[in-house]
């Protein structure tokens, strides 16, 4: 029988971090918020049992409102797991500890690991965690995560609170006032032994009946306990002073499912109001919510001080906060952004990019050529020689040259992202995103939509009012992906050689204001202002550990390869095939006659105001709708280019430096790829605004290139 | 020596062919889920056992 | 005399008297610690002032300024 472990803590208390050196996975380690919205799981053994580790997301609290508490709170609550592992940032003990009480207050069996101790004892505090454990009465354990020091005691006492589980009661420490309070609503509710006020199961029906209908996203506006069932979950009999605390924090969602009769909704009413009046005899104005939080944090207080430690009031400048003066600084932040891009641009489309993606090319080239020869030496006929040349190697080959530059833009952004600036840069826009009634923390899917719209779109979870979240999934595809950069790449060398850095540079920012003014537009008219709250922390900036971050860019690096070896491949074929054969199957020499270039014909009239109306183009586009290299290996194929050479050749005939970026523009808007409208579709949960997403892309994209190819006309006279 | 060019040739596709119609049917089974499972530009989501659900 | 917490000027302290939130905002907000008496400091502020980093409870917070005009701190030394 395993035991199963959850794992609960703050975001960045360095609970991934643990996750990963308990199981040796390799989950990504964020250093901002919204990165862990999802359960994830791993089996590892302690003290020669097994174990199955589960990480749940980053939360202060567990109240019902946003996603991530939901998750804890369901996983707690429902799934009881045999042992709550808390860990707990040394450094920020007291609001840490906030959500330790809300754990004990659930009654399973909770172990503290306190984390970074090594960073406290570093600023001179010495920690007795006997003491801290014997005033909490949970386990308190030392560890540093990163160091993997401390598992051992960890172990011991996660397994001793497996068998002989020891669970607390931190109610009985809070004031009196609150004691007195808790106690007449439990007594209304029946007793400590009584659960009968609970009836779950009506409330469960019901939700399976959601469950199985597809288009019903789990964490909409319903929140049912936690908002989701699970096989593991037992029957949901939570402590009745949890349920009493609930009730006097006027947990709307407790109080609903608890089915109380109107004597007893009756006599705790009078209990509520007999508190806040007593409460606001200190504190006039004051709310039972705030009483309750209040209470635990002056039992917090209490504890940490009888344990002996010391009141952080003032705050020594750190090293982070001297380089936030300059990263934050009121006028140079932004300026400090929009150069950090650059840079990164200019790596990767100039100098350092392109000589390297150059040596690729060569060895393309190379690679092909010998084929080529190869295939001509036994004799083989022409069109298998088409097929593996111009077909699969034009086609893979012509999206593996660009593996360096990717790399170098994933290593800038990881880099980034690791040593905690990406926080500041949230912090930062957070005023911008506000003119679109989003917030900060919409920044970060978008920024994630940097890389992958799919990945930005789930991340959006992290955003807690949902008509925000939506608004955010509609926006995200306009940052640019990373599949689209072998095409700005290929572009810019054919038609920019001397600017191409800034060129892609000007279609990132022209595609941030596209998204700036949809999202007004949307705000006007479909989406009214939500009620966001925009609350942060800004981490300690970290250096970056060559490690993480190359074996990252490894892990980036095989998956791209995969990627260029499956879906790339198969494409190339299928594309092949497509332009080779007429509709009725048989081998054409002009590939306009083919499939292809029927189904390009047909579309290519559309494009032609734009400057790219020739079949190839349109199909290549077409393409896109399943990979976004493919823009580029489709082409590959189409122009029988063998190289990237000779298709930046065929290029230049093909298109003027006007009609290349206006089609750069067209790529950069129009709608993702099938895996990204899936994930809208998935997320947003209704086809109608996902048919609204992909029309939002294509429309902009249509009128943006528009313009640009026009106007560009007029002035080229 | 020309077989040489035709199992090459068949191969290709055959593994085209594989490729395509595995990726398809995995895409509407797992309903988009499966092409972010070996994505290089996608930071979490599919990595990790358990669902980006 | 009580003042809100926005009108802060960078590294002064205080202790919250009270909140004038409502909903998520307030909710999310004394859950981070900000309850009548706690004790909060002024850090730093984003450029056009606009969110502000302050400290309470042994660690830093960000909040909007908006939401900073609602809190009501009665200044050390007042």
């Amino acid at each position: 029988m395993s035991i199963t472990i959850a794992l609960a803590g703050n975001p960045n208390s360095g609970k991934t971090t643990l996750f990963n050196a308990l199981t040796g996975s390799n989950q990504y380690v964020g250093n901002w918020p919204g990165v862990t919205v999802e359960r994830k799981e791993a089996r590892f053994q302690i003290e020669g049992e097994e174990a199955t580790l589960v990480d749940l997301p980053g939360v202060y609290s567990l109240s019902p409102y946003s996603l991530e508490e939901n998750i804890t709170r369901h996983f707690i609550a429902q799934h009881a797991p045999d042992v709550v592992i808390n860990i707990v940032d040394a450094t920020n003990i007291e609001r840490n500890l906030y959500l330790t009480l809300q754990l004990m207050e659930l009654e399973r069996p909770v172990v503290v690991a306190l984390n970074l101790i090594d960073e406290l004892e570093r600023q001179g505090v010495k920690v007795d965690c006997r003491r801290l454990s014997a005033l909490l009465g949970v386990p308190v354990v030392p560890i540093s995560a990163k160091k993997k020091q401390g598992f051992d005691g960890l172990f011991a006492a996660v397994y001793q609170q497996a068998h002989s589980p020891v669970v607390s009661y931190p109610a009985r420490r809070y004031d009196e006032a609150t004691r007195a309070a808790i106690n007449e609503i439990v007594a209304a509710l029946g007793g400590l032994s009584s659960h009968s006020a609970f009836d779950l199961d009506e409330h469960r029906a019901h939700r399976d009946e959601e469950e199985r209908d597809d288009d019903h996203t789990p964490f909409a506006e319903h929140r049912h306990i936690g908002g989701y069932h699970d096989e593991g979950d037992r029957d949901f009999a939570p402590p009745t002073t949890w349920v009493a605390l609930k009730i006097l924090e006027g947990d709307e969602e407790i109080a609903g499912a608890a089915q109380l009769s109107p004597a007893q909704k009756r006599r705790i009413r009078k209990a509520i109001d007999a508190y806040v009046a007593h409460g606001r005899t200190i504190h006039p104005g004051i709310d039972q919510l705030t009483l309750v939080v209040d209470a635990r944090y002056e039992a917090i207080e209490r504890t940490l001080r009888e344990a002996g430690f010391p009141r952080r009031e003032e705050r020594e400048v750190s090293l982070s906060d001297r380089i936030d003066r300059v990263l934050t600084h009121k006028v140079l932040a932004f300026p400090i952004f929009l150069l950090l891009m650059a840079l990164m641009f200019f790596l990767t489309f100039g100098s350092v990019g392109s000589t390297l993606s150059g040596l690729t090319e060569e060895m393309m080239a190379l690679l092909s050529d010998g084929a080529g020869a190869a295939l001509r030496a036994v004799g083989s006929p022409a069109w298998i020689r088409s097929l593996i040349v111009d077909g699969v190697m034009a086609g893979v080959g012509g999206v593996l040259v660009f593996l360096p530059q990717i790399l170098i833009i994933f290593l800038f952004m990881s880099v980034l992202e690791d040593s905690g600036y990406m926080s500041r840069a949230a912090f930062i826009t957070d005023r911008l995103l506000r003119k679109l009634g989003l917030s900060g923390r919409s920044f970060i899917p978008m920024l994630m939509g940097f890389g992958c719209t799919t990945t930005a779109v789930i991340a959006a979870r992290g955003v807690e009012n949902e008509r925000d979240r939506k608004m955010t999934i509609l926006l995200t595809p306009f940052m640019s992906c990373g599949a689209k950069l072998p095409v700005y790449a290929l572009f810019t060398a054919a038609f920019f050689p001397g600017n191409r850095g800034l060129c892609v540079l000007s279609l990132y920012v022209l595609g941030m204001m596209m998204m700036i003014a949809v999202g007004l537009l949307l705000r006007k008219t479909a989406f009214r202002r939500g009620d966001t709250p925009f609350v942060m922390e800004l981490p300690n900036y970290r250096m970056p550990t060559v490690k993480n971050v190359s074996r990252r860019l490894w892990d980036r690096a095989k998956d791209f390869l995969t990627r260029a070896g499956t879906i790339i491949f198969a494409m190339s074929v299928v594309v092949w095939f497509l332009q080779s054969f007429s509709p009725d199957f048989k081998m054409v020499a002009d590939s306009a006659q083919s499939i292809f270039g029927r189904i390009g014909a047909a579309i290519a009239p559309i494009f032609r105001p734009l400057g790219f109306g020739e079949w190839e183009k349109s199909v290549a586009l077409l393409s896109g709708t399943i990979a976004k290299e493919a823009v580029v290996s489709t082409m590959q194929v189409l122009y029988s280019a063998e190289t990237t050479q000779r298709l930046g050749a065929v290029l230049a005939t093909k298109f003027t430096p006007l009609s290349a970026y206006a089609f750069l523009v067209f790529t950069l808007l129009y709608v993702p790829c099938v895996s990204a409208i899936a994930a809208i579709r998935r997320e947003i949960g209704s086809w109608r605004l996902t048919l609204l997403s992909i029309g939002l892309q294509t429309g902009t994209a249509y009128i943006v290139a528009l313009i640009v190819y026009q106007v560009g006309r007029l002035f080229a006279g | 020596m020309t077989w040489i060019a035709y199992a090459l040739a068949g191969l290709v596709l055959l593994a085209a062919a594989w490729i395509a119609v595995k990726g398809v049917v995995r895409f509407i089974r797992t309903k988009g889920q499966s092409a972010c499972d070996s994505c290089p530009y996608a930071n979490t989501c599919g990595k990790t056992k358990g669902d980006c659900k | 005399m009580d003042v809100t917490l926005s009108e802060f000027k960078d590294g002064q302290r205080g202790a919250v008297t009270r909140i004038e939130l409502e909903g998520p905002t307030k909710r999310r907000l004394i859950e981070m610690g900000i309850t009548p008496g706690t004790r909060v400091q002024a850090l730093k502020r984003a450029p056009l002032g606009d969110p502000i980093e302050i400290m309470l409870r042994g660690y830093t917070l960000t909040l909007r300024a908006e939401d900073a005009r609602r809190i009501f701190v009665r200044r050390d030394g007042a």
